[in-house]
């Protein structure tokens, strides 16, 4: 098997400005149920932008309308700087559904077939598609799609969404059903791929691979952007720090007199205490004999975060 | 434009086709079946055997495009096209051009096999081809109102509704208060028996054929406004 290297068959992208990508108060309600409630946020060109939400949450609803396969019930967008649903909009675009479907081809075939409804020129075709097949690693092009596994469906499905170097790149779970060398990859395509100055937006689960690579981060959920952001700020500190001491071991009466829980760890013991504690805590520590050797604020991890917005939705439901 | 529908139409074509190889060679099977050895073949056999492959044609022309937008949005292939840089308008064009092709192969297949038998048993053949034009029109006819139903009504559904729209054409037709729909001039003198195919030639088949593509104008005008406002949910969230 050859290879992966995708980042040789993405071209530089032209310098623009205009918004790769924009949802403009974007609702969708299918019948009584309303999926997206107001969706307004962009993907500017050469960013990654991450977009997490728990199932259900409409992200896919979102992705749909995106592409033109739904209508929006109430306000718009647009995609390199085509409304929603105009297929010129769509030209430079390469999508990678969550679950890829195929025609009855060969996986060359459906290389091919993709190039061609995408409108790459006939004089470029065969280039196009030989350039892609060598940069991705299908035991055989000759079988037949459908009966490749899912892992090489997935690499098909993501070679047919790079046959037109696309400016932007929409990818519904690119990482699913690909092991972990193949994980480390695809990270590599899409950064390549912002180097070259495209656009790439796409949902995960994977948290962590989300933190490796984004720009920035959009939260959905129960249709409503909850959380939009850069990495930065939204892993931005919370309330509580962590201090370490040394010299106070675990088991000291003073840990329990301030109704703390320490760990320890090569003989240095932390705690995790709020701010308004902070200066109490070190006092009485220092007093009891101890010395503090760290003081940092606690960030939170996309993780934390992801949790947190779920489950306040959550019990704002029970209520 | 072209290229495009003509790249989804030939993947629908290789999705579909065994049942576009059975139209294809249901008219040479038939031919086969009444021409075996020491069966007295007449031209009463092969005016039977127009007539009843009139109605396989246009019977199996309704079905497959009363079915085939379902079948894709089922299989969510639809996704898999219209995600990329094709119209809802170049999609549906392929979808008529899917039905369409296999009927029209259908009914050269019907030509060529009756004309081969013919040849030696004194059947006119001047009848032959206004009655291949007749069939064509009518699977054209099918073909649009299949594909308009299917847009809003599950395969089975849509074929029952495509028939019965024709049906009620074409008893207008025989009820003299629609003869200017065309259906009843074009299907009429199929389903008499004793009238003779050769008196569809007549002199409404012009207003027929005219009449019946407006019919299919105006169906397809509809089907593309429906279809351009149709959500198309490729999975779930």
């Amino acid at each position: 098997m050859g290879a992966f290297s995708f980042s040789r068959i993405l071209q530089k992208g032209p310098a623009s400005v205009q918004t790769a990508l924009e949802f403009r108060d974007v609702h969708k309600a299918f019948g009584q149920k309303e999926v997206l409630r107001g969706v307004s946020f962009s993907v500017n060109p050469g960013e990654i932008v991450g977009f997490l939400g728990p199932n259900g949450s409409g992200k896919t609803t979102a992705i749909s309308i995106a592409v033109g396969l739904l209508h929006a019930s109430k306000g718009q967008g647009s995609m390199l700087g085509h409304a929603f649903g105009d297929p010129a909009g769509r030209v430079r675009l390469g999508y990678l559904p969550d679950n890829p479907v195929f025609f009855s081809h060969s996986a060359t075939d459906a290389i091919r077939f993709a190039a061609k409804l995408q409108g790459v020129p006939s004089r470029e075709l065969r280039e196009r598609v030989a350039s892609v097949i060598k940069a991705v690693p299908i035991a055989s092009t000759k079988q037949q799609a459908r009966r490749l596994s899912r892992g090489q469906q997935q690499y098909l499905a993501l070679a047919q969404a790079l046959v037109n170097d696309p400016q932007l790149l929409i990818l519904d779970e690119p990482t699913s059903a690909l092991d972990p060398s193949a994980v480390m990859q695809v990270r590599e395509l899409l950064k390549a791929a912002r180097d070259n100055g495209k656009s790439i937006f796409f949902s995960s689960h994977q948290l962590t691979e989300v933190e490796r690579i984004c720009d920035r981060v959009l939260f959905l959920h129960e249709g409503r952007i909850a959380r939009q952001g850069t990495l930065q700020e939204l892993t931005e500190s919370t309330d509580t720090f962590v201090l370490s001491f040394r010299g106070l071991p675990a088991s000291a009466a003073v840990w329990r007199h301030l109704d703390l829980a320490p760990a320890t760890s090569a003989g240095i013991v932390t705690v995790t205490v709020t701010h308004a504690n902070v200066r109490p805590v070190i006092e009485t520590l220092w007093a009891a004999g101890g010395e503090l050797l760290e003081l940092t604020q606690q960030r939170q991890s996309l993780e934390n975060l992801f949790q947190r917005l779920a489950s306040t939705s959550k019990t704002e439901n029970q209520s | 434009m072209i290229r495009k529908v003509g790249t989804i139409t030939v993947a629908l074509l290789r999705q579909n086709r065994w049942l576009v190889l059975l139209l294809i060679a249901w008219p040479w099977i038939f031919l086969a079946l009444l021409t075996l050895p020491g069966r007295n073949f007449s031209p009463d056999d092969i005016r039977s055997l127009l007539q009843q492959e009139y109605f396989y044609g246009i019977a199996l022309t309704m079905f497959l495009a009363a079915s085939l937008l379902g079948a894709e949005l089922r299989a969510r292939r639809v996704a898999a096209v219209l995600c990329r840089a094709v119209s809802r308008n170049q999609y549906l064009a392929a979808l008529w051009m899917t039905a369409l092709v296999p009927a029209i192969l259908f009914a050269l297949s019907v030509f060529f096999s009756v004309w081969i038998a013919a040849a030696g048993i004194g059947f006119s053949l001047k009848i032959l081809l206004p009655f291949i034009l007749s069939l064509m029109l009518v699977e054209l006819w099918m073909t649009v109102c299949g594909v308009l139903y299917s847009l809003f009504l599950p395969a089975l559904l849509a074929s029952l509704a495509t028939g019965l729209t024709a049906v009620v054409l074409v008893a207008a037709g025989t009820l003299q208060l629609g003869s200017w729909l065309g259906f009843g001039s074009l299907l009429l003198p199929v389903l008499q028996e004793n009238a003779g195919l050769g008196s569809i030639a007549g002199s409404q088949m012009g207003i027929a054929v005219v009449s019946m593509l407006l019919q299919v104008g105006v169906v397809a005008l509809l089907s593309q406004q429906i279809f351009r406002r149709k959500d198309l949910p490729s999975s779930g969230d």
